[in-house]
């Protein structure tokens, strides 16, 4: 029995098949990946053969290193790391090496390295920028990856693949781990993370937990949706669940909605209003570590979350989860979920809280999803070139390359397997001479071939600027929001401040304040008088709808009777269904469903294509477009997750022609088409901010660092207007647009959807009124175009009206 | 055809270009604002591969200016240069080149911030370097603080947000005029700007391509923020 064996043993734990299939395989000197529902022993599965190896004697300097996304986890990770190493009195302990690692401590690091060191993908790119990074980093022997599934689908798990590339050279036996939440790509997970072409072993933790997904319902279901409307309705339900629970963490989808719920519930919460958290990516990092340190010590109530608690799962779980709002995909509620239970093997929770009656079906889509194991991938990116160009930077800095056996190295990477020359030339000749192979930029300095033919960086100016700005994350520009006498409360993004007006008033970090005047990076706020607010609204509110969550809820129309008996929270909803059917029909997967129908404003057309919002936003612009191609007319536009509608002259009812809409809808020519339907060219020039920041185009060094930086600060738009003007071939600009398109209507989606549709029956009816599926298309045109009164309202007569008529 | 704006501010009549520069007719001058010249090679030195162009286009652009009309003298309020050009920068000769092709055209430059240390190139230049000039009822300065009466400047670089009616918004460049302040937009094709607010007095014109138009006049958008 290994000393390991023994502890577990101490422990009375019994160690799972996978974990000592893992360990097995470790010491077999095997690669893979390891995937399993959180809080069920991933992390000593992985850590084990390290421990087992190293058990009596101390490995040399940097043999292992831990790679964890977030440096908040770091602290909690190397805790647990060392757990097992007190408990058998090895003679080595782990260390962390993260941004926030003080410098002092990095220093002692540099002159004496522990063993095994916890750190970031960020840090191990910094690590490579040193000189001597090949005689430090050598001699690493094993790398384990947690939490892959957050990094691989982003442009640090690129960055994190041409790292570890870069160690593989220098030590050929790397053994290689990741550790995964349950992703519907495993195989293309575990590739992206191992050396192109290489297998590797694959992994499954304990069989998937239960999860039992469960509907807060309201008591009577308005008979027409629309969204947001349940909002905080739901509330006294709500109260009582977490009131049943010892703690609960309530997730919603967007910050704003954070802020209105974790309003609602500190209001009415009766003696425990204290114990209330709020979480969200804006908020100041102490308030944040606050609400983390809670959860941790069991005195948090209740934690009002967004995605910024989906990661660090391994720590601090709750007896109950509660997701507020669509779950927008599988993998996500099954995450989410996963925070609740935490012992393997007992049973996870997430009760969800609709906010319109479609979600209802969505939930139930989700949950049949879960027990059928139909979960999401995640899209591995691919030719990163600005990624590509920081890393080689990188590698002239740690001591420098030759071209071909660098390009070779980053063509052992996933994302760069199919990297041209044409690519790899341009991307060395850009760190070199600037990028344009012809004249070069005169006087350009930043990659410089050494006498022996390697790249080197020469400038140590260069150097430190190039430290100064390793990594790929981006974000809007921060606008801090402080109180006028001082004191700080957290960051909104640049753009939602922008749309304010000194005196107006805004929801944030739980009160309502009043903008006093924008200095700098800096909104000075006072405390507003009386509760009601914008709530402000940030980027993350415009996650769209899985395809596969999309398609179950598609799946769940047709076999609709049965389900509503095996899923009794359908028959809520059986009023709407029947309205459906009897003025329309239920959407089908082999059908196209368009309805029409006048009203005063005009002619409407509805196109459900149960796409998600952005492909919708994408197809609605496209279709307006090219009818109007046919014949001039003014469309107004609305999009939501199921379908968008087209608004138009009350004479134009043309549009409703099939032949029409199918030409309309056709997948040739959609580049050309987005492209001037779009205004791609400005879109990208927004985008341009982290392909700019990534490859070294802007610099934004560290405040107060002085001048000797600030002559040298370019927005990145002014960039992209320069570039675009004397260097247009400057492949940057091709990857600023392929990234918006992508990032902004799911380019490939909307492709893919169109190519789809053409095999679909389009069955067009006539629907005198406006039905379930189009009210809340309706409802929400409205309300961006009138007042919030006026709107609220305006929607209250019209669902009067409706009703009265059905 | 392109449209200009007269605009009468402390006795004198400015025609506003939309090449962002002021027309003085009566005194014959050509009166523009941080240009910034050899700003991009200044990013090149520091390893950021801006191409090489903008220096070049922004002297054409005044090339462009000079053949319209007869300029006697051309005035720049401060920042010609980005920062003081280096025994071996190309780009001084572009400068040079220029400035032998124009022998009759005075240039005066009033010093801005970024034009420190370049005393001896204005010299080779043959361009008159000054604290501040007067011209009229009007100081030229650099940064506004520097003036006594009503006054012309620079260093700003004015830009206001206009909403396109869709979700974006344009950032175009503005003369922005208080009752005794004239702040020209920058002139040079690598600058960013700096959003300005205008007071209730204040008049603000606003370069849309080949136009410029007034803020807040019937008929325009006055959406600015």
């Amino acid at each position: 029995m290994t000393e390991l064996e023994q502890w577990f043993a101490q422990e009375g734990w019994t160690p799972f098949p996978f974990q000592r299939d893992t360990w097995r395989a470790w010491a077999a000197g095997e690669s893979g990946l390891v995937h399993a529902p959180t809080g069920t022993g991933k992390t000593l599965a992985a850590w084990g053969g390290i421990v087992t190896e190293a058990a009596h004697q101390a490995p040399p300097p940097l043999s292992y290193l831990w790679i964890t996304p977030l440096r908040a986890l770091a602290t909690d990770t190397t805790r647990n790391l060392n757990r097992p190493l007190e408990a058998i009195d090895a003679p080595w302990r782990v260390e962390q090496r993260t941004g926030d690692t003080s410098s002092s401590i990095r220093a002692r690091q540099r002159r004496k390295p522990p063993p095994a060191l916890v750190t970031t993908p960020e840090s191990l790119s910094l690590l490579l920028t040193y000189a001597d990074a090949r005689e430090r980093l050598a001699r690493v022997r094993g790398v384990i990856v947690d939490e892959w599934h957050e990094l691989l689908g982003s442009k640090r798990g690129v960055q994190l693949q041409l790292g570890l590339a870069r160690l593989r050279a220098w030590n050929p036996g790397l053994r290689t781990w990741g550790l995964s939440a349950t992703l519907g790509n495993l195989a293309e997970a575990r590739d992206a993370l191992l050396p192109a072409g290489a297998g590797g072993r694959l992994i499954r933790g304990v069989s998937p937990k239960r999860v039992d997904v469960d509907l807060v319902l309201p008591e009577d279901i308005e008979r027409f949706p629309w969204a947001g409307h349940l909002g905080v309705r739901l509330l006294p339900q709500v109260l009582t669940a977490i009131e049943a629970a010892r703690s609960t963490l309530l997730f919603t989808n967007t910050r704003s909605q954070a802020e209105l719920w974790f309003s609602a519930i500190q209001a009415c919460a009766p003696g425990w209003s204290t114990a209330v958290h709020l979480h969200h990516g804006s908020i100041d990092r102490e308030e944040r570590d606050r609400a983390e340190a809670a959860l941790a010590d069991g005195t948090a109530r209740c934690v009002v979350a967004t995605s910024s608690l989906d990661l660090g799962v391994d720590f601090s779980p709750v007896d109950q989860v509660i997701q507020v709002g669509s779950p927008k995909g599988v993998a996500r509620l099954l995450q989410r979920a996963g925070r609740s239970g935490h012992q393997p093997g007992a049973v996870s929770r997430i009760l969800c809280v609709p906010t319109h009656a479609l979600e209802i079906v969505e939930a139930v889509a989700a949950r049949r999803s879960i027990a059928a194991g139909r979960i999401e991938g995640r899209t591995v990116p691919k030719r990163c070139l600005d990624v590509l160009a920081q890393h080689v930077v990188t590698c002239a800095l740690g001591g420098g390359f030759h071209a071909e056996s660098l390009r070779d190295e980053a063509r052992t990477c996933d994302a760069f397997r199919d990297l041209t020359d044409a690519d790899w030339n341009w991307v060395l000749e850009y760190v070199t001479s600037g990028g344009t192979a012809l004249r070069g930029y005169p006087e350009f300095q930043r990659v410089t071939r050494a006498a022996d033919g390697r790249y080197v960086v020469a400038s140590r100016r260069i150097a430190t600027m190039h430290r100064m700005s390793v990594g790929t994350i981006t974000s809007d520009a921060a606008i801090a929001v402080q109180w006028v006498k001082g004191g700080r409360l957290g960051h909104v993004e640049e753009s939602f401040i922008a749309r304010l007006k000194p005196g107006d008033r805004f929801l944030f970090s739980g009160r309502t304040l009043e903008l006093v005047r924008v200095r700098d990076l800096v909104a000075q706020v006072r405390r507003a008088r009386g509760r009601t607010g914008t709530v402000p609204r940030w980027q993350g509110g415009r996650l769209p709808l899985s395809t596969e969550l999309a398609d179950a809820v598609l799946d769940t129309f047709v076999g609709w009777d049965d389900l509503a008996v095996a899923h009794p929270e359908l028959g809520t909803l059986a009023p709407l269904i029947d309205e459906q059917r009897s003025r329309s029909r239920l959407p089908a997967p082999t059908e196209l469903l368009v309805e029409h129908c006048f009203s005063r404003e005009g002619f409407h057309l509805f196109v459900y294509p149960f796409a998600g919002r952005l492909v919708h936003e994408g197809m609605a612009a496209l279709l307006a477009r090219r009818l109007n191609r046919q014949r001039p007319s003014t469309f107004s536009v609305t999009a939501n997750d199921y379908g968008f509608e087209l608004l138009t002259n009350r004479t134009d009812t043309w549009v409703r022609d099939e032949a029409l809409l199918r030409e309309a809808l056709a997948p040739e020519r959609l580049l050309a088409d987005v492209r001037d339907t779009l205004n791609a060219s400005e879109m990208a020039r927004r985008r341009f901010r982290e392909i700019a920041r990534i490859a070294g185009l802007v610099f934004q060094g560290y405040p107060g660092r002085g001048k000797s930086t600030r002559q040298v600060q370019a927005s990145s738009a002014l960039i992209f207007d320069v570039l675009q003007r004397f260097d247009p071939d400057n492949p940057f600009l091709g990857q600023a647009e392929s990234e918006v398109l992508e990032a902004e209507l799911e380019y490939a989606r909307l492709a893919a959807t169109l190519e789809q549709l053409r095999q679909r029956r389009l069955v067009v009816i006539d629907t005198q009124r406006l039905t379930p599926l189009s009210f809340p298309l309706w409802a929400d045109r409205v309300r961006q175009t009138l007042s919030t009164e006026d709107w609220q309202a305006r929607v209250r007569r019209a669902l009067d009206g409706l009703e009265g008529a059905a | 055809m392109t449209r200009t704006v007269d605009v009468d501010f402390a006795e004198a009549t400015l025609t506003l270009l939309p090449e962002r520069a002021i027309w003085w007719e009566a005194e014959r001058s050509l009166l523009l604002a941080d240009v910034h010249l050899g700003k991009d090679q200044v990013f090149r030195r520091h390893g950021i591969a801006i191409p090489d162009g903008p220096t070049e286009r922004d002297l054409r652009r005044i090339d462009g200016l000079l053949a319209q009309r007869q300029v006697d003298r051309l005035i720049v309020l401060g920042d010609l240069v980005h920062a003081g050009p280096r025994a071996d920068d190309r780009w001084t000769h572009t400068v040079a080149t220029w400035r032998q092709g124009h022998p009759d055209l005075a240039v005066d430059v009033v010093l801005g911030n970024h034009d420190r240390g370049t005393a001896r190139w204005l010299e080779r230049w043959d361009m008159g370097a000054y604290e501040a000039l007067r011209l009229g009822k009007l100081d030229l300065v650099h940064e506004r603080e520097d003036a006594v009466g009503p006054c012309l400047c620079g260093h700003v670089h004015p830009v206001t947000k206009l909403r396109d009616g869709g979700h974006t918004a344009l950032r175009l460049p503005v003369f922005h005029f208080t009752p005794d302040i004239g702040t020209l937009p920058a002139f040079g094709a690598f600058t960013g700007g700096h959003v300005v607010r205008p007071g209730r007095k204040d008049r603000t014109f606003v370069i849309a391509g080949e136009h410029v138009v007034q803020l807040g006049i019937a008929g325009s958008t006055s959406d600015s923020d």
